[in-house]
């Protein structure tokens, strides 16, 4: 399963490395990392259909994770990728944007990885 | 043409009694006469008060000279008695003033044997330094002199009198020295100094209003310009007196003023007046106790009824008028007053009986004899009177008389028509040099006064215009002050609010930034907080591995523990950095310079302010861009400080792209870049975004305090301001590049050294 994280926060590859190293050691799930929405973007161009999660911060500079979350459901919707939106302002604004986006999930941070493996292996 | 000769005769026979009255007149002068009932009853009523001897004499003085005015007999008898109460005292000034008073009054009334006793006893009595009373004897003598026709000495003992109140300026008395010499003058026919002396008279009285002594004076003027022969000018000035002293009530000068009125008239043969005002000068003298004048007043009075042909009536004026006279004693009225009744016979053709009646009044005068018209008449009636009665013998001596009198008064009279004609001339030269000179002083004084004037007004306008500027400077001072004191005060006040202003704008911004920084906290917080699980679960993993005797596998999971713990002590000191900045930030500015890495300010402080402006508004989102010069060189600056221009900068970008993201299609990306360079030896930080631009019409209105395009409450105006004021503590320069509708450059250049 490959998983696409999207984040501005570099030490999030490491974390998520650390949280799912039982997961990579035992190649259940693969990581890749993207630390703003375009290249985010420019991961999706080269690796079609390679990423079956994509999670996403919302706050990055440049493309938000809403913009991003909005050119990924626009852009492959066939089959669409899940994305699921991760941020630190869990507020009914963005949940009910990122929701009429096409977001799949929606994930306040500081994230709870039992949950998120839960939902990572449900998929 | 008798008739003629007769009113001729008639007014030359006056000026003898004018000249007499005149004199009488005068030395009145020097006492205040203006004697009132309610006056003397109050003095009466003052005396019967006063206890004390010399005050009580002291006032009855002034009795005296009040009664001499209207009643010399009752003056006379009053002062003897006050003389005998003074004597008795010893009381000197009481002595010398009664005494005086005496003296004069006795010549008032023709008593010149007592005057003489009293004035031998003062010449002898007044001490040597009593210049007033001194004066006051000469004057009585010239007085007397000039009483009895002895015009030199009179006029010598005046001159001596004036020449002493002059130089002790007894303004009391001088007025009626001028006016008695004056008298002297006239009668020896000196006019010109006559009028001279009656000049100053009138001046002194004038200037002191004293008026019973002008009234005076002017009677003695009208005599004067009567003996020159201007009737004119003297009817004029007797008006003029007679209407001065009834107004002031001063009856003697009244008394005059009829008196030589009526011997004016009677030149003039208006015999009605003649009778009137010789009638009432009649009455005013009986009033006053002046027998001679009487007597001359009723013999005027009879002489115009014996012309109206009423003989009865004269006959009897006349008789009245030599009894009174005879009681007079004043030879020249005696002999007027047989002078009268002769000629009222006369003119009844009663030539015997009137003879004997011209010869009495020849014979009184003779040791005297008036060298004049009147006498060179009365021997021409005589002789027509001789003539009708048949002496011839003694008709022609007493024509052959006349001839003689009239051919000496013929040069008398050239001399004195002479003297007149001289006179008049030096008069009208005198009066016209004085004229031209009055001209030219009045030019002068004219001039004078009006460049006074000129000079008044001007210094007036100068001082009004120096005192409304005065005014106006101290109105403008005071103003000036009150605004000073205004301004100081609004100064004040302005600097704490603008201390809480920088205040407020700083924890506005901070406001601002919470969310930011909420967000910059909460992302190192995590990965603290994951961090430190996951090393708890590799912790575990460890010892399980340990146990199992892997320990490969377990210094692997070491060396991950080790790199997380790490990560947790990183984000810890993150976490710390952004408190501390935050409360850098709040604190006042009171930073120290120090050694700080430009670019790790502007990198932090572009995170803050884009979390800021995120977590205000979900919907906004715009990308930034870093630019950092690596090659920077770290610079000497109060970090908070120049974190706040960043900051400020920044804040404006995002604000400026989220305002034109509002009005742009969805096709608008709104960019904030931030740039780092090193230029010669300076640093430049450009913070440019793509937002809405500045108008260049406020463009030089950005950094001016309060100044803000931001909705009221949402911006205090004083971002750029204060940034401007930053810069400028640091010695650099800010600079703004805008292009309306495509966006704005902000560049702040910092020296490195």
């Amino acid at each position: 399963m490959n998983i696409l994280v999207v984040d501005d926060e570099k030490d999030v590859k490491t974390l998520f490395e650390q949280r799912f190293r039982k997961e990579i050691r035992d190649h259940e799930i693969d990581f890749a990392f993207a630390f703003s929405g375009e290249e985010a973007l420019d991961y999706l161009n080269q690796h079609l259909h390679q990423a079956v999660l994509i999670l996403s911060d919302i706050n990055m500079p440049g493309m938000s994770g809403l913009e991003l979350l909005d050119r990924i459901k626009k852009k492959y919707d066939t089959p669409p990728p899940i994305v699921m939106m991760l941020t630190a302002y869990g507020d009914a604004d963005n949940f009910n944007m990122a929701k009429s986006l096409g977001a799949d999930d929606f994930l306040t941070k500081p994230v709870d990885f039992t949950n998120l493996k839960e939902k990572i292996k449900n998929f | 043409m008798i008739h003629n000769k007769q009113a001729q005769c008639s007014v030359r026979f006056y000026p003898a009694e004018i000249a007499l009255l005149t004199i009488i007149l005068l030395f009145l002068f020097s006492k205040g006469v203006n004697a009132q009932n309610p006056q003397i009853d109050s003095i009466n009523r003052l005396i019967a008060k006063t206890t004390d001897d010399t005050t009580r004499i002291n006032i009855y003085i002034d009795k005296v000279n009040l009664l001499a005015g209207s009643d010399l007999n009752a003056a006379i008898t009053v002062g003897k008695e006050q003389l005998l109460q003074s004597e008795k005292i010893n009381y000197y000034k009481g002595i010398v003033m009664l005494r005086s008073q005496l003296a004069s009054n006795y010549i008032f009334t023709g008593n010149y044997e007592l005057a003489l006793d009293n004035l031998h006893f003062l010449e002898k009595f007044v001490k040597p330094k009593d210049s007033v009373r001194y004066s006051g004897i000469l004057a009585c003598y010239g007085m007397m002199y000039g009483v009895k026709g002895v015009y030199d000495s009179s006029i010598w003992y005046y001159s001596k009198a004036i020449e002493i109140n002059e130089r002790i300026q007894n303004n009391i008395e001088l007025p009626g020295n001028y006016a008695n010499i004056s008298i002297g003058y006239q009668q020896l026919a000196n006019y010109p100094m006559a009028l001279e002396y009656q000049q100053r008279s009138l001046t002194l009285t004038q200037k002191l209003k004293l008026k019973p002594q002008q009234a005076r004076t002017m009677l003695n003027m009208a005599i004067t310009y009567q003996n020159i022969g201007d009737t004119g000018k003297a009817i004029e000035m007797y008006e003029a007196s007679i209407q001065l002293a009834e107004k002031i009530n001063s009856r003697i000068t009244q008394l005059y003023g009829y008196s030589n009125l009526a011997t004016i008239y009677l030149g003039k043969k208006e015999w009605t007046k003649v009778y009137d005002l010789g009638i009432k000068a009649a009455e005013l003298a009986e009033k006053s106790g002046d027998i001679g004048i009487q007597a001359a007043s009723l013999s005027k009075a009879a002489q115009s009824l014996a012309f109206q042909n009423k003989f009865a009536e004269a006959t009897e004026l006349s008789k009245r008028s030599i009894a009174l006279a005879d009681s007079s004693k004043q030879p020249k009225n005696i002999s007027q007053a047989f002078q009268v009744m002769a000629t009222t016979l006369f003119l009844q053709k009663k030539y015997t009986e009137a003879i004997p009646y011209f010869e009495k009044s020849f014979q009184i005068v003779q040791a005297d004899p008036a060298f004049d018209r009147a006498i060179v008449e009365a021997y021409i009636f005589l002789s027509q009177c001789y003539e009708y009665s048949g002496n011839y013998k003694k008709a022609l001596e007493n024509y052959q008389m006349s001839v003689n009198i009239t051919d000496s008064m013929r040069r008398k009279d050239n001399i004195r028509k002479a003297t007149e004609v001289s006179m008049n001339f030096e008069f009208q030269k005198k009066q016209e040099i004085q004229k031209a000179e009055q001209v030219l002083k009045d030019s002068i004084t004219r001039s004078k006064q009006i460049a006074l004037l000129v000079g008044l007004g001007i210094f007036l306008l100068l001082a009004v215009f120096a005192f409304i500027g005065f005014k106006n400077k101290q109105k403008a001072n005071k103003l000036l002050k009150e605004q000073k004191l205004q301004i100081e005060s609004t100064l004040n006040k302005l600097k704490s609010t603008q201390a809480q202003l920088i205040q407020s704008e700083k924890m506005a911004s901070l406001g601002e930034l919470t969310a930011g920084i909420a967000h910059e906290i909460q992302n190192p917080l995590n990965f603290v907080n994951n961090f430190s699980d996951i090393n708890r679960e590799m912790l575990a993993e460890m010892k399980d591995e340990i146990s199992k005797g892997n320990m490969d596998d377990a210094n692997a999971i070491a060396d991950d523990v080790i790199a997380n713990e790490e990560k947790i002590n990183h984000h810890g000191k993150r976490a710390d950095d952004i408190v501390k900045g935050m409360l850098q930030h709040s604190r006042k500015s009171e930073g120290k310079k120090e050694i700080t890495n430009i670019n790790d300010l502007c990198e932090e402080y572009v995170r803050l302010s884009y979390h800021g402006l995120r977590a205000k508004d979900k919907n906004f989102n715009a990308s930034f861009k870093t630019h950092i010069d690596a090659t920077l060189p770290q610079i000497n600056v109060v970090p908070q400080d120049i974190g706040r221009v960043i900051l400020n900068l920044l804040n404006n970008a995002f604000y400026t792209t989220s305002e034109r993201q509002k009005i742009e299609d969805e096709g608008y990306m709104p960019i904030v870049t931030i740039t780092t360079k090193k230029e010669a030896d300076k640093i430049l930080i450009s913070v440019k975004d793509n937002g809405t631009g500045i108008p260049e019409k406020i463009r030089d209105k950005i950094f001016q305090p309060f100044f803000t395009t931001k909705p009221t409450g949402s911006g205090t105006g004083l971002g750029l301001s204060l940034s401007y004021d930053i810069v400028k503590t640091h010695d650099g320069e800010i600079k703004v590049e805008s292009n309306e509708g495509e966006g704005t450059e902000f560049i702040v250049s910092l020296p490195v050294a």
